[in-house]
């Protein structure tokens, strides 16, 4: 079961999408479909209640200066922040899972 | 934006359900995100692929954002003694629901002594004669905004689930007092005149 501290997946993906740079909401569902290998497809309902979730909490924004008539998202500060603290605590997950043979046990990273 | 509104008509319409707040901020996005999605697609068939996704992602996200959206407004704006009274609404229903599992709803009319059943049935009466006065009170109290009934009605709309409580009491105590069984052990004459053929199936029961 996932701490209550860590992101729900799509939150995080939402943030890993935002971290090269800002991107409007369709560009935002096409990279977290590639990110996760189209094992992640959402809809714009479910895409906009996460970005709202994460704007409410401070860890995306608008992005004001946008020319097109679509409304870019990037991540804030605290954002950054936050998607850093999950992936040192995914990969330490990964680490540990190596440490303990896990992956050749169950499958998994070659 | 308007032209995307006129490009899909209908979906912009149903865009409407979701709370005003949440709508004027990314009711734009979210047709322009339709737009580009359909735009992108290959085919009809992924077109329809979209539409069926759109099919169930837009009613659970209207659904949850309205759930958001009248949870902030009534923890924000509900009076303290709404609360409590919505709370306690609830918690005198819970004996109703632990029968459920149970499965002696049917035959506790029948079996249990006038006593017992009264004590089960009379919490959701004692329920919804609370919600409905605490409500009513809210709702008319001389400090309330409601000055119309269409202001009344926007109250009503944004606070909806705090009228859950006392509709669900009304609908136990409508489940209580026509249920056949009931009346065999209440000896109601009127629900009895108005329910003859359960009144003689109570008869033949015994």
């Amino acid at each position: 079961m996932r701490s209550k501290n860590l992101l729900p997946q799509l939150s995080f993906s939402i943030l890993l999408a935002l971290s090269l740079k800002p991107r409007h909401g369709y560009e935002i569902m096409q990279q977290v479909k590639e990110d996760s290998q189209n094992k992640i497809a959402i809809g714009p309902g479910s895409l906009y209640t996460a970005i709202k979730q994460l704007s409410d909490e401070g860890l995306i924004e608008e992005v004001p200066e946008a020319h097109d008539r679509r409304k870019y998202y990037r991540l804030t500060d605290m954002g950054k922040k936050r998607l850093s603290a999950e992936l040192d605590y995914f990969n330490a997950s990964v680490q540990l899972a190596k440490q303990r043979n896990v992956f050749e046990t169950f499958g998994g990273l070659a | 934006m308007s032209d995307l509104k006129t490009r899909f008509p209908l979906y912009a319409k149903l865009l409407r359900l979701y709370p005003a707040e949440y709508r004027e901020h990314y009711e734009n996005d979210l047709l322009q995100t339709t737009a580009d999605m359909l735009d992108h697609a290959p085919g009809r068939l992924e077109r329809a692929g979209i539409w069926f996704q759109l099919a169930i992602d837009l009613p659970v996200n209207i659904t949850r954002q309205q759930v958001t959206y009248a949870g902030g407004v009534m923890m924000q704006q509900t009076p303290q003694y709404v609360k409590h009274g919505v709370v306690l609404n609830a918690l005198l229903l819970i004996p109703f629901f632990v029968l459920i599992p149970l499965n002696i709803i049917h035959p506790l009319p029948v079996s249990w002594s006038g006593v017992g059943y009264t004590g089960i049935f009379i919490l959701p009466v004692i329920a919804f004669l609370i919600g409905v006065v605490t409500l009513a009170w809210w709702l008319f109290a001389k400090n309330s905004r409601v000055h119309s009934f269409r202001s009344l009605l926007k109250r009503l709309d944004s606070h909806w689930p705090l009228f859950a409580a006392p509709i669900v009491a009304l609908a136990i105590v409508a489940f209580a007092f026509g249920h056949d069984s009931v009346h065999c052990v209440t000896d109601d004459p009127v629900q009895a005149i108005g329910h003859l053929s359960q009144t003689t199936e109570c008869m033949i029961r015994g």
